[in-house]
């Protein structure tokens, strides 16, 4: 059976979004992703495939402060991808996001610098979790090793578990079945995922339903990201 | 070696050797294969590669929030919210996904300890028995002079076996604390609910339904009461019908996130939450603002109080003061929360006099538990925890048993306790992690963690719906720590004049009984065995239809609300600022030993690893600092040295400390790491009964040396601020 | 070049450098020939005699349909059979012995593919594969062992022969 093309999206809504940081910690419960120790975190090579940016912004004597989570953008025009020269990292056609094949990877870093987000990370050591610690690390997902680069896949394995069960079943996969660690712990639901291919998809509603408050990080820059904002605070001027 | 070699017999040689080894290795018997190892006996519910979920409860903060786990092969990876709780519909806050590293820890601990001389941290390790039989010998000799505490989080079952015990001996009720409590004002918003409507119960508010919001200090987004729950309140709340998304105040001299996300920040003095609440109350009735209804309650709630000096000390206009009671008193649905306890007991109670005057809409006073069988841990004052200090100083104690709460560690160093701990006979603590309490006891028992171990919780504060959730092992425990119901269970057969209380022949047992209490409910099923295993499948207990909304009653207060203007502790003279103490989203109080917590970025400093002393930039500039430098607070109580962070979000005259550092103990990732600013607070409980959180001063002084910071964001592009126009206010 | 051949001395060299290459050489091929034999087993388990007896293969790797691991079968599955069926036999009685010692059986792992790639067998079996397709006439072999080399090429070959070889060529749905 052919199984369906996906436009897999992600809208964030920033006026939900509380900097609670849950998402960052389900994403490396599920990922696998190694804590990096206080040295390492001041030398800049801190790893969160998710992160809350904070910017200051002045008001009056103080500042406000506006909250901003950012993750791989699964750009259909990714600047990443050309790079590799080993084409390690790739565009996926029918799950529309960009991945990262971690055995092909050498090490070139290549990537994120032409990551204009910045939402690729290095493992610069062989990623340690002691004992026992380690036997919390998610079996369907690859734990890489030193010298592979990685970032968000959008939790990719969660959708190629949902597929091969609607596989098993004979009927194709129900796009509301799939939702990403840090889209399903997010307590103000700010993070919402769906499949924009599917015209019974939530995600197409609330895009459609919030023209005005929309817009996707440097966009300017012409990479197509498939995450969209929604602008918050005294900026949510509504529909 | 006499006789020289020849080039030929060398060269024979070297090959000779090469193949003769190479070929020894050939060997197949040599060659280790990788080995696959299956199960003796599978387990029929758990077949390789698909995962298993168990419903069971978080402990990661008094909430209640129902969990599922996800073991794949006996083990947990990954822990998610349980979409059919009432309370948190399936959504989880970052505490509570960090709980795997709680049950995977390296630290713990797999056996009872003893010690022969208390801190020295030389522990001998006990077989059970033995540890039961000395604990069981020591709990006995002490007779009616057993001291018990627990933390906030204990599972409802073990606090009602403790309480069972001390009856048993003649001994006091166990006290229930921990700083977290105390410092989200528990015990004070009981308090405040006893003085207003005549019900000590604790409240929930309907952020999703309200219109205006007053926070004074509650951090309810961050590290407060319920903060999964409050996260989905808050969803609900920007995105009402027809575009509305609510106005949100949030008073406090530090923005924290819940201050971040709030549509107006008023950066008060630290601990006049309370004058501001009750200024607000006293305009409403002055200036007749709102319904008539709501100026008659104010009327009646609002003590006298001089506006321009309330002002003064919160450091507000009488103006803003005024627009601000006239948004509240003719919103629709407003709500106040009343903060932490850094407002004090006083000041909880004017905020929530604030709802009272808004008609108690929108606000939900905590109910009974589903069945009288049911056992609450409700956090005590820290007035009692002062009067127990007294009592171990004085000698009257002669057996401490402590459970789930590090004493030693969350209360302030000037509180004098562990001092009084000396005069203690025998301390045991159970605890799955050598933490300073346990540093501290003589015995401290091996304590399963929560994902192995048995139990329910009351869902505290239940937002209207009573709730308990199921609490149950979702691995095989990992060693040989036990639980502390079977210990309990266990040492009360040992003890004659307990040993009548303690029938059942183990906790679940006991559990069963309890739970046997409950009326049909959401999971239904009937009989006792269908009725016990749903509890367990379904991840608790909770009514088939929400029930009908409780109208508050009308407040029954007797006598006006009154605030005192904060009494600051230290000569301005010498100590100019003042210091706030807060918890960070992430680390909160106790998560140290926890690397998902340590090692994440906090929201609004990006801080990994370390404690920061907060500072305004201008102030920074004043007193010639900038980020990384290390400065020393000091105050009348004590001292610390962590490194600045120019924080443009603070007010210019308050330095803000966040706690969760500076462990002897607890392990390898919580070890020596940072300082807690509880050394920098009074031992004294202000006049209200609980500490003084908010109202002592500070000096700060540099010491010249410097740190590298552990912060996630790019260092330069914060510190050159608004492109290199430096901060506002400078 | 002649004339550096002619040296006594240089031809030695040249003699004694291709006698150890050669030596090497056969010590490697014998070598590697070794690590792709098959591996011997705790106990002598011929699957053989199992499938003759009409053994399904589902009967002990119960989760090949359902789960990304078919699964293996533990002593007490074992057991449940051979508590009373050729008990004299000198591989039972070892089998025996485990399960007295509530001893689980270290078997060599045949099939392991690198831990960068996912694979799921429950997708090929429900897709019409039967299990000798990639293991081999299983059913005649006393001693397991590898058949087919499983490198990426081979699983390759197969997917990209298929009528929805688009969308199984995509390397992501190994390799996350």
């Amino acid at each position: 059976m052919e199984l369906n093309t996906h436009k897999w999206t992600m809208v964030i809504d920033q006026d939900r979004c509380t900097g609670c940081s849950a998402c960052v910690i389900a994403c490396h419960a599920e990922n696998n992703v190694p804590i990096v120790d206080e040295n390492q975190v001041w030398r800049g090579r801190g790893m969160h495939w998710i992160r809350i940016e904070r910017y200051w912004e002045p008001d009056g004597q103080y500042v406000k402060a506006r909250l901003l989570p950012v993750l791989c953008q699964q750009c259909d025009s990714a600047p990443c991808e050309p790079v590799c020269p080993v084409f390690a990292t790739y565009h996926s056609e029918r799950q529309n996001l960009n991945v990262q094949v971690y055995n092909r990877c050498v090490g070139t870093r290549y990537c994120s610098n032409n990551d204009p987000y910045k939402v690729r990370y290095f493992n610069f050591f062989p990623p340690q979790w002691d004992e026992p610690l380690n036997q919390q690390l998610n079996p369907d997902v690859t734990v890489r090793s030193a010298g592979v680069m990685e970032k968000c896949s959008f939790c990719v394995q969660r959708i190629a578990r949902a597929e091969q069960a609607a596989l098993a079943e004979g009927r194709q996969l129900d796009p509301s079945e799939v939702v990403p660690a840090c889209v399903q712990t997010c307590p103000p639901s700010a993070l919402l995922f769906g499949d924009l291919n599917d015209p019974n998809s939530q995600i197409a509603s609330v895009l459609a339903g919030s023209k005005g408050r929309q817009y996707r990080l440097l966009e300017d820059l012409g990479t197509q990201p498939s995450v969209y904002y929604l602008k918050g605070g005294e900026t949510n001027v509504g529909a | 070696m006499a006789r020289s070699i020849s080039r030929r017999s060398f060269l024979k040689a070297g090959a000779a050797v090469a193949a003769t080894s190479v070929l020894a290795g050939c060997q197949p018997g040599l060659r280790r294969w990788v080995t696959l190892e299956p199960y003796v006996v599978a387990p029929e519910e758990q077949p390789d590669g698909i995962p298993t979920w168990y419903a069971s409860v978080c402990r990661g903060c008094p909430a209640g929030c129902g969990i599922m786990a996800r073991v794949m092969n006996g083990r947990a990876v990954k822990i998610e919210g349980n979409p059919e709780h009432p309370l948190n519909a399936g959504k989880l806050c970052a505490n509570g996904q960090a709980g795997l590293q709680i049950l995977y820890n390296p630290d713990r601990l797999d056996a009872p300890l003893l010690t022969a001389k208390r801190g020295s941290r030389e522990f001998a390790r006990l077989p059970w028995d033995s540890a039961l039989s000395t604990l069981a010998a020591k709990v006995k000799d002490a007779g009616s002079a057993v001291a018990i505490v627990l933390g906030p989080t204990t599972s409802g079952h073990l606090v009602d076996l403790f309480q069972r015990l001390a009856k048993a001996l003649g001994a006091p009720a166990p006290l229930v604390f921990d700083a977290r409590s105390s410092w989200s004002g528990t015990a004070a918003l009981s308090a405040a609910n006893q003085a207003l409507w005549g019900q000590g119960a604790l409240s929930a508010y309907d952020l999703g339904g309200s219109d205006v919001i007053y926070s004074f200090g509650a951090d309810f987004l961050g590290a407060g009461l319920s903060p999964t729950r409050y996260g989905i309140e808050y969803g609900r709340f920007r995105s009402q019908p027809k575009g509305a998304r609510g106005y949100l105040v949030q008073f406090e001299p530090h923005m924290s996130i819940t201050a971040a996300k709030a549509d107006q920040w008023v950066p008060i003095a630290p601990g006049t939450e309370g004058l501001v609440a009750q200024a607000i109350a006293r305009i409403i009735a002055d200036e007749g603002l709102g319904t008539s209804d709501r100026i008659a309650r104010a009327a009646a709630l609002a003590g006298e109080i001089n506006l321009a000096s309330a002002a003064q000390a919160a450091g507000v206009d009488v103006q803003q003061l005024r627009q601000l009671a006239q948004v509240f008193a003719e919103a629709q649905r407003p709500l106040a929360i009343p903060g932490n306890g850094q407002s004090g007991a006083a000041g909880v109670t004017a905020a929530q006099a604030l709802n009272a005057i808004a008609g108690g809409a929108g606000m939900a006073l905590q109910g009974n538990p589903p069945a009288p069988a049911l056992v609450r841990a409700e956090p005590a004052g820290y007035g009692q925890v002062q009067h127990l200090i007294g009592q171990m100083g004085s000698g009257a104690v002669k057996a401490l048993l402590t459970y789930g709460t590090n004493l030693a560690y969350e209360l302030p160093a000037q509180a004098g306790f562990l001092d009084a701990l000396d005069k203690v006979g025998f301390v045991a603590t159970f605890s799955p992690f050598m933490d300073e309490m346990g540093a501290n006891s003589d015995m401290v028992l091996a304590e399963r963690t929560y994902l192995e171990s048995w139990g329910y919780a009351v869902v505290a504060p239940d937002f209207g719906v009573a709730a308990v959730t199921s609490q149950q092992p979702v691995v095989q425990p990992l060693n040989d720590a036990r639980s502390a119901g079977d210990v309990l269970l266990a040492m009360a057969k040992q003890i004659p004049s307990a040993a009548g209380a303690f029938t059942w022949s183990d906790e679940v047992a006991f559990l069963r009984e309890v739970a046997g209490g409950l009326p049909a409910g959401a999971a239904g099923g009937t009989g006792a065995d269908a009725q016990w295993a749903r509890f367990l499948q379904h991840g608790g207990w909770w009514p088939a239809s929400a029930p009908a909304s409780q109208p508050t009653p009308p407040p029954s207060a007797s006598a006006p609300i009154s605030v005192a203007a904060p009494q600051y502790q230290g000569d301005a003279t010498i100590y100019p600022f003042h210091l706030h103490v807060f918890a960070s989203p992430l680390l909160g109080i106790s998560g140290a030993n926890l690397p998902w917590l340590q090692g994440s970025p906090d929201p609004l400093t990006s801080m990994c690893w370390q404690t920061w002393v907060a500072i305004n930039p201008a102030t920074a500039r004043k007193l010639g600092v900038q980020k990384s430098d290390v400065v020393r607070v000091t105050t009348p109580y004590g001292e610390l040295e962590a490194p600045v962070y120019a924080y443009p979000a603070v007010r210019p005259d308050t330095i803000a400390v966040p706690l969760g550092q500076g462990h002897t103990d607890l392990g390898r990732y919580a070890q020596g790491r940072g300082a807690s600013p509880l050394a920098l607070l009074g031992g004294d409980a202000g006049p209200d009964g609980e500490p003084a959180w908010a109202t002592v001063r500070c000096q700060v002084t540099p010491t010249g040396r410097s740190v590298n910071m552990a912060t996630f964001e790019w260092t330069p592009g914060v510190e050159q601020g608004f492109f290199n126009q430096g901060y506002p206010g400078e | 070049m002649r004339s550096v051949i002619r040296s006594p001395f240089f031809r030695r060299v040249f003699i004694a450098v291709v006698v150890t290459v050669l030596v090497l050489a056969a010590a490697a091929a014998s070598y590697i020939s070794r690590t792709q034999a098959a591996p011997q087993q705790p106990i002598p388990f011929p699957h053989a005699l199992m499938v003759q007896a009409g053994v399904q293969c589902t009967f002990c790797h119960t989760t090949a349909t359902e789960s990304p691991s078919p699964g293996m079968p533990s002593v007490e599955k074992c057991m449940g059979c051979h508590k009373m069926i050729a008990t004299t036999q000198p591989a039972i009685i070892q089998l025996a012995a485990y399960w007295q010692n509530k001893q689980p059986i270290q078997w060599a792992r045949i099939y392991q593919l690198p831990r960068f790639v996912q694979f799921p067998h429950d997708v090929h079996v429900n897709a019409g594969l039967n299990c000798e397709r990639c293991h081999g006439d299983v059913g005649h072999m006393t001693v397991t062992h590898q058949v087919n080399n499983m490198n990426m090429g081979w699983c390759l070959a197969c997917h990209e022969q298929q009528p929805n070889a688009k969308q199984l060529m995509d390397c992501v749905i190994c390799h996350h």
